[in-house]
């Protein structure tokens, strides 16, 4: 393999690496615009000029590759470096400059680079700046100001090469040239707000998030992305207690691609109607729930329980959870039923419906499952070698009365089963409970029927695992909150043992963990602390033959 | 007078025609290839006469050719650049109205010698009577049988396509030439890869100007030998040179490389209209940098004009006499490659423009202390690091002209008017 040698230190790489790619693995960072890892090469920002020994002219280390020994690159050479200003005042002649009311501020790689590699002042003068159109509503969720472009074409070849939908384009020429959209066109694709992520300058960016927050005041919480089962990294962006985007997270040091419907799922979290303390509803009836203590809402769950199980047995309490709740939820939840109360309706509720309708797979990102943690929730019991029920046994049982008492950890039950048939019995089956405890973040037409609702903490407020499709295990984390008396669902089934006097110890997500790793075989060798470090862990195939989820397209994960 | 070789029957009537090219010997060369020689020893006797590409660059036809692999999974294509868009050029369009048939059999030839079986003439949209009359040549080719499946009688099948470009200048560089045939925006293509191996539709591809290919024939006529006497040292052959400007007999003048730029203009077109000085002379097309009166003895050949920091680029002169504003010129001159900058690339996209602006504010008398270094600051600093050549090519005549005719630019801002007194007029551009 050739050797080459970047600023002094020499590498071996596979040939036809390009610099770029060989001096990353240096750690020498070349500044750039046009390109990125995950889309052709285009050359044409002219930022990654590097001086090649013996080669007359400065190389664009981007499309330049390395295919024979001895080559010797210099990236912080007087000459690269006059280069590198010289680039930037083109760059910036003919940018307005309008960094005070632009969102991309704090992130845009236009002020990070000047910073960096120029600070030349301005030498435009007297003469005119070319202006272009501003504001211009181009997709559902995106708006362009063509000022602010630096026509990287970064946006067009990610429509054209990854979301397979080529309506951006250059128009003009010169320095009249712009990005535009074809004719009777939207940038309606389901991934059109990656061209926000990649776009360097403030020319695309969100309708969601235009003015909404300074970038600055913004903090980091990486996460996972649970509205289907691709369980794509993110960063959560948040401040104060709100969520204001959902970035991509990276996998493989890569920052990955999203899909829109999954990236503005973030919005019912931030819903101001959302409960902030438990409910309960008084004894002679449901219709108006109350706001409750934990102490009041737990003794009322704990009591009706224990009456329950005293008179009709313990098969007589009755569990849901669902492929929303995370794996340490789904170990301690069939635990804490199956050894502490002993019961054995248990089911798993885990349909393809999910919180948020991102549309039919199409073999890019989306899969048809939108929940976040099928495969864990339909694994983890069968290796527990606890087998649960189906969910209509659970039906049956509360129709026939033989369950009494019910208790579902499930954000949605009822919203999501499809409407009809099926969701009038299960709404039916809920309202003969005698004790329906529903343990979810929001209110609901299920939630409305219950007891007591437990408000427990949406996936942006707790932590956690979930398995996605292909058998990554990855940690979610805790941006904020919980948000009032909330509490993360962990918490609220331990409180609810203390109230029973069960001894359980099920509050911490690492430990719980712990515990899975060594109980299930497929989750033996993982560390918690682990999963912090890289997003995720593919798992050993499965030893017990655990079922294996729908496979629907193509499994091109970034 | 010197031998004539591309231009020497353009006056025998039909000379565009099948009948009119055949009654002077046309196609012979073709015959005698087919006939008595391989493919192999026609691209050997090209490159011995060292025939150099007459598109600007001067590049060896012979030796291009030698980068295209011999055995390829794909086929290989030429095209043949006709795109001549370079202002104070105009030679190509009187080999294609006046003897298209040569073209054609340039182009045959070539085919033949590198193993292609389609060829592509990418015309300059602009080029609307040159097209008719080339397609109509090539009809006759195809109605002959001198091109289609069998070429003249023998193993060997060549199509020849006319396809015309729809006016850009940029389309004239080879690799903004292969991405507008591929229908798509003429913009070019990073190098490497170079078109000899991944060229039009992916596949290695030639691309030589119309005045190198109509050359071939004559070449395998009568050998390299023969070329090689005509000429300067490593400049061997005629070049057709097109004078433009202030000159008494502006026209296509056939002459041997390594004609003075003086003979050129005083012998063959004319000299200057009387009472007018000689102020410079472009020596081939706009983007080649300025020669003064004083340097007009250098020889107008492709290493004699590098040798003086210009170049010979397309053989178009321009000459320039006292009438004329040096700042008006390099502002007209900048307006034309700021226009014709595709965009691609950040330094030439944004910089010729800018250039634009500054000389065009100095010409009409508003330019401002430092304007002038300003000027040359921002092509020394657009030169170089682009895709493709066009921003050096936007930066030299700018660098020249203030360097040889800094006091005229000074004189601009200082006394904010123009300085010449007999200016010529002022014509509106396009």
């Amino acid at each position: 393999m050739p050797k080459v040698t970047i600023d002094g230190r020499e590498i071996e790489v596979e040939p036809g690496t390009t610099i770029i790619q060989a001096a990353a693995r240096l750690g020498v960072k070349i500044p750039h615009y046009c390109w990125h890892p995950r889309l052709s090469v285009a050359g044409n920002c002219r930022m990654c000029l590097v001086e090649v020994e013996k080669a007359p002219k400065l190389m664009t280390a981007c499309s330049t590759p390395i295919e024979r020994d001895g080559m010797v690159v210099h990236t912080r050479s007087a000459k690269v470096k006059e280069a590198q200003g010289t680039v930037l005042e083109f760059l910036l002649l003919n940018h307005p400059l309008d960094c005070p009311i632009c969102d991309k501020a704090g992130e845009c790689r236009l002020q990070d680079l000047y910073f960096e590699h120029s600070r030349r002042d301005s030498r435009l003068g007297p003469d005119e700046k070319v202006h272009k159109p501003k504001n211009v509503d181009i997709g559902d969720h995106i708006v362009l100001d063509v000022e602010r472009c630096i026509l990287c074409t970064r946006c067009v070849r990610f429509m054209r090469e990854f979301a397979k939908d080529p309506v951006l384009g250059i128009i003009e020429r010169g320095d009249h040239s712009e990005i535009t959209i074809f004719p009777a066109r939207r940038l309606s694709s389901r991934y059109s707000l990656n061209t926000t992520d990649i776009c360097p300058v403030g020319a695309l960016t969100s309708k969601e998030f235009r003015f909404a927050q300074r970038v600055w005041f913004l903090k980091h919480t990486r996460s996972v992305c649970p509205h289907c089962s691709a369980g794509c990294p993110v960063i959560l962006d948040h401040n104060r207690g709100q969520i204001y985007r959902m970035m991509p997270g990276e996998r493989d040091g890569l920052a990955v691609w999203l899909c829109d419907p999954g990236r503005l799922g973030y919005t019912c979290v931030n819903d101001e109607k959302r409960p902030v303390a438990p409910l309960l509803a008084p004894p002679e009836g449901r219709a108006d729930q109350v706001s409750t203590t934990w102490a009041e809402a737990l003794a009322a769950v704990s009591a009706g329980f224990q009456e329950h199980l005293g008179k009709a047995g313990p098969n007589s309490v009755a569990g849901i959870f669902s492929n929303w709740c995370t794996n340490e939820e789904v170990f301690a939840f069939t635990r804490l039923m199956t050894r502490g109360i002993g019961t054995a309706s248990v089911a798993c509720h885990k349909p393809l419906r999910g919180l948020v309708d991102s549309g039919a797979p199409d073999g890019i990102l989306i899969r048809e499952d939108k929940n976040p943690n099928t495969r864990g929730a339909s694994e983890i019991p069968t290796l527990m070698k606890k087998e649960p029920k189906a969910l209509t046994d659970i039906f049956d049982g509360l129709m026939s009365g033989k369950i009494k008492a019910l208790w579902v950890v499930d954000p949605d039950l009822l919203g999501r089963i499809p409407e009809g048939k099926e969701r009038k019995r299960a709404q039916d089956a809920l309202k003969k409970a005698k004790l329906l405890v529903v343990q979810s973040p929001f209110v609901n037409a299920t939630s409305r029927l219950a007891d007591v609702h437990l408000v427990s903490a949406p996936w942006t407020e707790k932590e956690g695992t979930f398995t996605n499709v292909e058998g990554l295990v990855q940690k979610i984390n805790r941006a904020h909150g919980p948000r009032g008396e909330a509490l993360p669902d962990l918490a609220i089934f331990q409180r609810l043992a203390d109230a029973m006097q069960i001894n359980v110890d099920v509050a911490e997500p690492a430990h719980v963990f712990g515990e899975l790793a060594t109980a299930v075989a497929s989750f033996r060798g993982i560390k918690y602390k682990d999963l912090d470090r890289g997003h995720g862990k593919l798992r050993a195939p499965d030893p017990a033959g655990g079922k294996q989820p729908e496979k629907d397209g193509d499994t091109k994960t970034p | 007078m010197p031998e004539l070789i591309l231009t020497k029957d353009l006056d025998v009537p039909d000379y565009h025609r099948l009948a009119g090219y055949r009654s002077r010997g046309g196609y012979g060369a073709l015959k005698k290839a087919l006939d008595e020689m391989t493919p192999a020893t026609v691209g050997a006797e090209v490159k011995k006469a060292s025939l150099r590409g007459r598109g600007g660059a001067g590049f060896p036809a012979g030796t291009k050719w030698g980068f295209i692999p011999a055995q390829t999974e794909k086929p290989k294509y030429l095209c043949v650049n006709a795109d001549e868009g370079e202002p104070g050029t105009f030679k190509d369009k009187v080999i294609m109205e006046r003897a298209p048939h040569m073209l054609i059999e340039g182009i045959i030839l070539s085919c033949w010698a590198v193993g292609i079986h389609h060829a592509y003439i990418y015309i300059r949209g602009e080029f609307v009577k040159a097209r008719k009359i080339l397609q109509a040549a090539v009809d006759e080719c195809y109605a002959e049988g001198i091109l289609g499946p069998k070429v003249m009688g023998k193993e060997f099948c060549l199509d020849v396509t006319v396809h015309a470009g729809a006016g850009a200048y940029i389309c004239g560089e080879e690799t903004g030439l292969i991405e507008s045939l591929e229908g798509k925006p003429g913009k070019p293509r990073i190098k490497p890869p170079f078109p000899a191996l991944v060229g039009l539709f992916g596949c290695s591809t030639v691309v030589n100007n119309v005045e190198t290919l109509a050359f071939v024939p004559h070449i395998i006529e009568r050998g390299a030998d023969w070329f090689l006497k005509i000429g300067s040292e490593r400049n061997p052959g005629t070049r057709l040179f097109g004078v433009s400007g202030c000159v008494v007999k502006p026209g296509v003048f056939e002459l041997p490389m390594g004609t003075t730029l003086r003979e050129i203009i005083y012998t063959h077109a004319g000299g200057l209209p009387e009472g007018r000085t000689l102020k410079g002379v472009i020596p081939g097309g706009v983007s080649a940098p300025i020669l003064t009166p004083d340097e007009i003895d250098t020889k107008a050949d492709f290493d004699s004009l590098a040798a003086k920091k210009s170049m010979a680029g397309s053989g178009g002169l321009i000459v320039i006499d006292d009438s004329v504003c040096m700042v008006r010129l390099l502002a007209r001159i900048a307006r034309f490659f700021a226009h014709e900058s595709c965009g691609q690339c950040t330094p030439c996209r944004e910089g010729t423009d800018w250039a634009f602006k500054v000389v065009s504010r100095i010409e009409r008398g508003e330019g401002q202390p430092g304007d002038v270094d300003k000027l040359a600051s921002i092509a020394t600093s657009f030169a170089g690091i682009t895709i493709c050549v066009l921003a050096d090519a936007a930066a030299g005549p700018i660098l020249s002209f203030v360097q040889k005719y800094r006091e005229e630019f000074d004189l601009h801002v200082t006394e904010k008017r123009c300085p010449l007194e007999n200016k010529a007029p002022s014509r509106p551009g396009p």
